[in-house]
């Protein structure tokens, strides 16, 4: 229940997807791990929002 | 009941089913009579292996005009499981009460939680949906046990989202009412007949807290709760429990599509789980028990640790509520 609830709140605060195969101990069980996930996320979905507005303006 | 270690092996589950089922039967007697002095017994009867059992053992112990069973179906329930409860009390020849708690269930909003903690996760949920909630597969990833609900929409598609911590417990606690309205009436009947409630735990059930606080986990006595599942099979067969029941897959029967415990909680079948949790009990080394059960090593310490974990987290549900002092003039011993 705890890592779920720790799930939920990274996935709102920081308006990132977490999919099922990702919710393993090795990017969960320490801060530094949650950090580096957090921060490998958030780079993902700028990449895929900068290329959406790329492609938009084409 | 501890077996030779020398050779860890599937067999060493089996037992004496005559020995085990006289011993049963003094202890019930015993307890329901002496310690409790309740005249007979009350077993809710879901037509699967744990209560038929239970219902089955009660009968040979007390008489069988001192055993009451009642069956409680509702909205979800599959429909064999109404039939497998009528056709075990006619083999033991109990008395038996229908008491269908759907309406009891609709009327506390148990259907109408369910479904709305589920439209959280999928928002197109409602009338002709079924639903249940499932693990992924343990034992082979490292994956944390969270769940999702699979959902089949009237037309036949199948969806499956992960649960929100909100949306799952809203589910697991609209659920739980199943549970606890079938022990009211359990109770209610043992009230009335001056019988005790007889629980029909596993020993996979009880140790690894697959029950609900003040529902299935309420009882006056568990006749079976130190059987494994493959001993309760056993000894199932032995008391003439009928083939059907024996035969049929164990199920929750909690919700609307079918969901297997493997699904649900113990994450391996269950003669599996059991060898594990019996390997684990007894100090067998995991390379033992994955020779015995063929699973990998690595699999087998998984399902170690995932015992643990159970143990630890489910530990509250076996407590009794917790006294600021303690009230000395009470004996909760015996």
């Amino acid at each position: 229940m705890g890592v779920l609830t720790l799930v939920d709140f990274v996935k709102e605060k920081y308006g990132i997807p977490v999919e099922d195969d990702e919710l393993l101990p090795e990017n969960w069980y320490s801060v530094n791990r949650i950090a580096s996930f957090i921060q490998s996320r958030i780079g993902l979905v700028e990449a895929a929002q900068h290329n959406v507005a790329e492609a938009r303006s084409e | 009941m501890k077996a030779s270690l020398s050779k860890f092996s599937p067999n060493v589950l089996d037992i004496d089913c005559a020995k085990v089922a006289a011993a049963l039967e003094e202890s019930i007697r015993e307890i329901v009579f002496h310690r409790l002095r309740k005249k007979g017994a009350v077993v809710g009867l879901s037509g699967g292996i744990d209560s038929s059992v239970t219902a089955a053992i009660c009968g040979r112990a007390l008489g069988k005009d001192r055993v009451f069973g009642i069956m409680m179906p509702e909205h979800d329930s599959s429909g064999d499981s109404l039939s497998l409860a009528r056709l075990l009390a006619e083999v033991l020849g109990i008395k038996t009460t229908v008491e269908d708690i759907g309406p009891t269930l609709e009327v506390l909003g148990c259907y109408q939680r369910r479904d709305d903690a589920i439209r959280r996760v999928i928002p197109e949920y409602g009338q002709g949906w079924k639903s249940k909630i499932v693990l992924p597969n343990l034992v082979e990833s490292s994956q944390y046990a969270i769940f999702s609900v699979v959902a089949q929409s009237p037309s036949g598609e199948m969806k499956r989202v992960r649960l929100t911590a909100e949306a799952y417990l809203e589910v697991v606690a609209a659920t739980n009412f199943k549970q606890r309205i079938r022990k009211t009436l359990e109770y209610h009947h043992a009230d009335r007949l001056w019988y005790a409630v007889a629980g029909t735990p596993n020993r996979q059930e009880y140790a690894q807290g697959f029950f609900v606080k003040n529902g299935d986990g309420s009882a006056d006595f568990k006749p079976i709760a130190h059987l494994y599942k493959t001993q309760v099979y056993q000894l199932g067969r032995y008391l003439g429990v009928p083939e059907e029941i024996l035969r049929r897959p164990p199920t929750t029967d909690t919700y609307s599509l079918e969901q297997s415990q493997e699904e649900f909680y113990f994450a391996l079948p269950l003669e599996q789980m059991d060898l594990c949790l019996y390997g684990k009990n007894n100090g067998v080394a995991p390379d033992e028990v994955a020779t015995a059960v063929g699973l990998s090593t690595d699999k087998v310490q998984r399902v170690f640790a995932m015992i643990d974990s159970k143990l630890h987290s489910t530990r509250y549900l076996h407590l009794p509520p917790q006294l600021v002092e303690p009230v000395n003039e009470v004996d909760v011993t015996h």
